[in-house]
């Protein structure tokens, strides 16, 4: 029978024998410092490009489809969290919020199809003219029109919806406005207040999230 | 980007510690490529935490070594082409005697990850218990159990003492 102290007297010897030719190379400390480099300039651009990608997507607000010939209807998923809410690790905080603006959401290429047609097969489509979106809610096709303004009215009240801070809107005749606080760009060279008009028993929130995203005073 | 954030301290240290950790690495993972990749990752770890390391840096990367090299032993079973023969006739060097080189040396490849990694460390390594359970993040109890199941079965590849001697006449 052998003993531990024999197996272990082995093994040192097959140990040391196995790895007598073994030896790092001479660049080994040039090749752990380039890596090191190359992992800090990889991490710092992560820390840069992963916020601003987060932003980008956040605020564009898509429709799936708008390329699509007809408008091919598409579910569009609301976003979780408003896009305003998340900040680049890099920017450097400051005490005085800028006011938030809205973009209105992909809406630059209609063709023309009518709004709330009979034969949806999906839930949401666009409308050309007049401009606007519609969707399915609760059985019934609710169509919300986009349009600018260089005003608001003067009775219009604000308009509390979560990450959506600095909407207005009215409520005459059926009819239910609201208005966006937007700049200059390239769906309303005005700048002022971008207008979703709907049905005063359209679900404001969800038309609202639909079709306006936060831009935080830039268009993407 | 500053290069010297390591300091020459750190460019010494690798110098020191590396032919330890490559020889190390090699007869945990049994391939000199492989060893030399776990080596460096292992380095790149220590480097991006040579500031925050207190106390020696040699302990927390020998760590760094034996957890790269058992990641690397789980996804070579996840690679079916990669044979264990290759690995073996790499382990080895053809100077090793017949009986370290075609017995031993293939039952410790043979043997579970981390009851090789117990030979090596107190082995060849000559860290203690202690050191050893610290290195594999396990208890003390756990090291000697280990150690003696390797040390079983290596006894049983091995067979009789008899063809021990037999071999070493031979060479």
């Amino acid at each position: 029978m052998r003993t531990d102290d024999d197996l272990t007297r082995l093994l040192r010897r097959g140990f040391t024998q196995a790895t007598a030719d073994l030896d790092p190379g001479p660049d080994l400390v040039r090749a752990v410092r380039r890596r090191y480099v190359r992992a800090r300039r990889r991490r710092l651009a992560v820390g840069v490009a992963v916020p601003a990608a987060v932003l980008a997507a956040g605020s564009g607000l898509a429709l799936a489809g708008r390329d699509i010939p007809n408008h091919a209807p598409v579910a569009v998923q609301p976003p979780s969290a408003p896009a305003t809410s998340v900040t680049p690790r890099t920017a450097t905080p400051t005490p005085v919020p800028k006011p938030v603006t809205y973009t209105v959401v992909a809406l630059h290429q209609h063709s023309a199809p009518s709004n709330c047609p009979a034969n949806a097969t999906g839930p949401v489509g666009k409308s050309e003219n007049p401009a606007g979106v519609w969707f399915w809610s609760k059985g019934t096709c609710v169509f919300v029109g986009i349009s600018v303004a260089a005003t608001k009215p003067a009775d219009a009240v604000p308009v509390q919806i979560k990450g959506f801070p600095g909407l207005y809107g009215t409520l005459q005749k059926g009819v239910r406005t609201i208005y966006a606080p937007t700049r200059p760009g390239p769906y309303d060279q005005r700048g002022g207040w971008i207008v979703l008009t709907m049905p005063a028993n359209a679900p404001q929130e969800t038309a609202v999230r639909m079709m306006i995203s936060p831009a935080n005073g830039a268009y993407n | 980007m500053r290069m010297d954030v390591l300091g020459s301290d750190f460019d010494q240290f690798v110098r020191d510690s590396s032919p330890g950790l490559l020889r190390l690495a090699y007869l945990l993972t049994g391939d000199r490529g492989h060893a030399e990749d776990v080596v460096q990752t292992a380095l790149l770890q220590v480097a991006r935490k040579w500031r925050r390391i207190r106390g020696e840096p040699a302990p927390y990367t020998r760590r760094a070594v034996v957890n790269l090299a058992k990641n690397h032993w789980r996804d070579r079973f996840r690679r079916p082409h990669e044979s264990t023969a290759t690995v073996e006739s790499c382990y080895a060097p053809p100077e090793a005697d017949v009986l370290l080189q075609q017995v031993l040396l293939p039952a410790v490849m043979d043997l579970p990850a981390r009851q090789r990694a117990v030979l090596v460390l107190r082995y060849f390594q000559d860290l203690s218990v202690e050191q050893t359970a610290d290195a594999l993040g396990c208890s003390t109890g756990t090291v000697k159990s280990q150690t003696h199941h390797a040390l079983g079965k290596l006894r049983e590849a091995l067979g009789d003492p008899a063809d021990l001697k037999e071999n070493d006449h031979a060479h």
